[in-house]
């Protein structure tokens, strides 16, 4: 076989001189995938979450009747703000395909990192307090793009797919060490470490803890500071 | 279909790569050339579920995510093991034109792929044979097909159930809170039933439930309600059966066994569901869904 650049070339120019694609079309996805889809906009679900605990808690509890109601929040919050670095609002309407948010953004499933509001108990009696979240996708690499953009590439590696689901204290503490961070304190006091394999169209989104001297941050300010990584469950926020 | 993307819990792997990889226009990928194939998946699946479909025309093929994923899990496992991720995507899309390509009506033909090295012949030959293969096997839920590989099932056919999609998904089969199993079964087509959650006890926590698409104007109206298609059927592209949706919580143990297993440690998985049952092996002696 000839090397995967030049294949992938033959077969665009195969595809293009039978009109089933056109160039135009595919610098245009191109140009989304990489500059309109990126994990500012999770970031600034995550930030106004952490402001507007009315808007947090009707992500995370969204009514039986309607159990993707989150993604239509999202939507109104996301077509309405504006962002501070453009200027213009996070999403344009005109930019989602039709879609609610964009590909991979319809059935958003919104969980949370931290102490729960109203804890629960095992089947064994131990109380859990404080919950962890991780996704994962373990046979391909489900993730909800409108929101984050394009997965990074650990996301869709063999590595992470394999770990995440078996060992996920091991691969919390893996980023930590990584990043030159001491992570044991916070795994000990995890009570329940929930890891979400995306094995559906539904597409799960974490909001991280934010560490408690930033509330004093702008708006601006704390979107910065909100990782990828972090809405994803793989790591933790740091002062 | 069974295969070397079920890795889920294989050890030896090693370190995590990349994890702080930025995102900029020049890091999104790692090469040019896997933005350009992204793009053209994206072009290529929006009939599917991956983009908004146009109002289901029922006479013709239809294709989306599902498909694609079948098509990635049809590499040769030995190529798949030590594969670039976007490689699976490169085959998977040469497999897709060569299934799907005739439908286009652009003479798209699957020798000028092989003749210009997009993909072998044998690449091809190989999830012909699995595609062949999976015509006529079970399907949780649907039973076996006919010679022409049509599923029927009084169940999640929209076709046949009286109310179509509406009913099927109007009221939830398993309780919230109530235990379920897993069923087992192996498959040559595409599932998302994975082999470490079958057979095995978990708690439904949610029932997502299922709902017909809403038209407007030819604009699909997002309700927030469940309106995807039931993988297993979906991802062969030519019967659009439905079925509810629910989230199951497994305490890891009972996947990965006590060895290393933390027991803070749980894990959610999503079930469609022919996938589940109240009753241990109730799908044992027969391939009918008898779980009433």
């Amino acid at each position: 076989m000839n090397p995967l650049p030049a294949r992938v070339n033959a077969l665009k120019d195969l595809l293009i001189s039978k009109g089933v694609v056109d160039q135009n079309s595919i610098n245009l996805f191109v140009q989304y995938y990489s500059q309109t889809i990126t994990p500012m906009l999770g970031a600034a679900v995550v930030v106004h979450a952490w402001q507007d605990q009315a808007f947090k808690q009707a992500l995370l509890n969204p009514p039986p009747s309607q159990p993707f109601y989150a993604s239509i929040l999202i939507r109104q919050f996301l077509t309405g703000t504006t962002n501070p670095k453009t200027k213009k609002p996070f999403l344009d309407p005109a930019n989602t395909f039709g879609l609610t948010l964009g590909p991979e953004g319809e059935y958003i499933r919104v969980v949370a990192n931290g102490p729960l509001n109203n804890p629960e108990t095992c089947p064994d009696g131990r109380r859990i307090r404080l919950v962890h979240n991780l996704v994962v996708c373990t046979v391909c690499s489900c993730y909800p793009q409108a929101l984050l953009g394009i997965q990074p590439t650990w996301y869709k590696s063999q590595q992470y797919r394999a770990r995440a689901i078996a060992e996920p204290f091991g691969v919390l503490k893996e980023f930590a060490e990584d990043a030159g961070h001491n992570i044991d304190a916070y795994l000990k006091s995890i009570d329940e470490l929930r890891v979400w394999d995306s094995n559906s169209e539904v597409r799960i989104f974490v909001i991280p803890e934010m560490p408690p001297s930033w509330s004093g941050l702008s708006f601006e300010d704390k979107l910065n500071r909100v990782t990828r990584n972090s809405m994803v469950g793989a790591e933790i926020l740091y002062a | 279909m069974e295969g070397p993307h079920f890795n889920a819990g294989w050890r030896g792997y090693g370190k995590i790569p990349g994890k702080y990889q930025p995102y900029t226009e020049k890091t999104v990928w790692d090469e040019p050339w896997e933005g350009t194939l992204t793009a053209m998946v994206a072009l290529f699946t929006k009939y599917g579920n991956g983009f908004r479909p146009p109002p289901p025309r029922e006479t013709e093929p239809f294709w989306g995510l599902d498909a694609f994923r079948w098509a990635r899990e049809c590499m040769h496992p030995r190529d798949y093991m030590n594969s670039n991720y976007y490689a699976l995507w490169l085959d998977a899309l040469a497999a897709l034109i060569d299934n799907y390509g005739a439908y286009l009506g652009k003479g798209v033909s699957s020798q000028e792929m092989i003749n210009l090295g997009v993909i072998s012949a044998a690449e091809l030959n190989r999830a012909r044979e699995i595609r062949l293969k999976a015509k006529y096997e079970t399907v949780p839920g649907c039973g076996k097909p006919n010679v022409q590989g049509e599923y029927a099932s009084s169940k999640y056919d929209p076709k046949v159930v009286r109310g179509g999609i509406a009913a099927i998904g109007y009221r939830p089969k398993f309780r919230l809170g109530q235990n379920v199993w897993f069923i087992r079964q192996q498959s040559s087509g595409h599932t998302r039933e994975y082999p470490y959650s079958r057979g095995r006890l978990g708690t439904v926590v949610a029932y997502y439930g299922l709902a017909p698409q809403v038209w407007v104007n030819k604009q699909l109206q997002f309700t927030g309600k469940y309106m995807e298609g039931y993988a297993d059927i979906w991802c062969r592209g030519l019967q659009r059966f439905y079925a509810p949706l629910y989230s199951v919580k497994f305490y890891a143990a009972e996947l990965w066994g006590i060895g290393y297993t933390d027991p803070r440690h749980v894990v959610y998985v999503d079930a469609y569901e022919p996938y589940i049952s109240s009753r241990y092996g109730s799908y044992l002696m027969n391939d009918r869904d008898d779980d009433k």
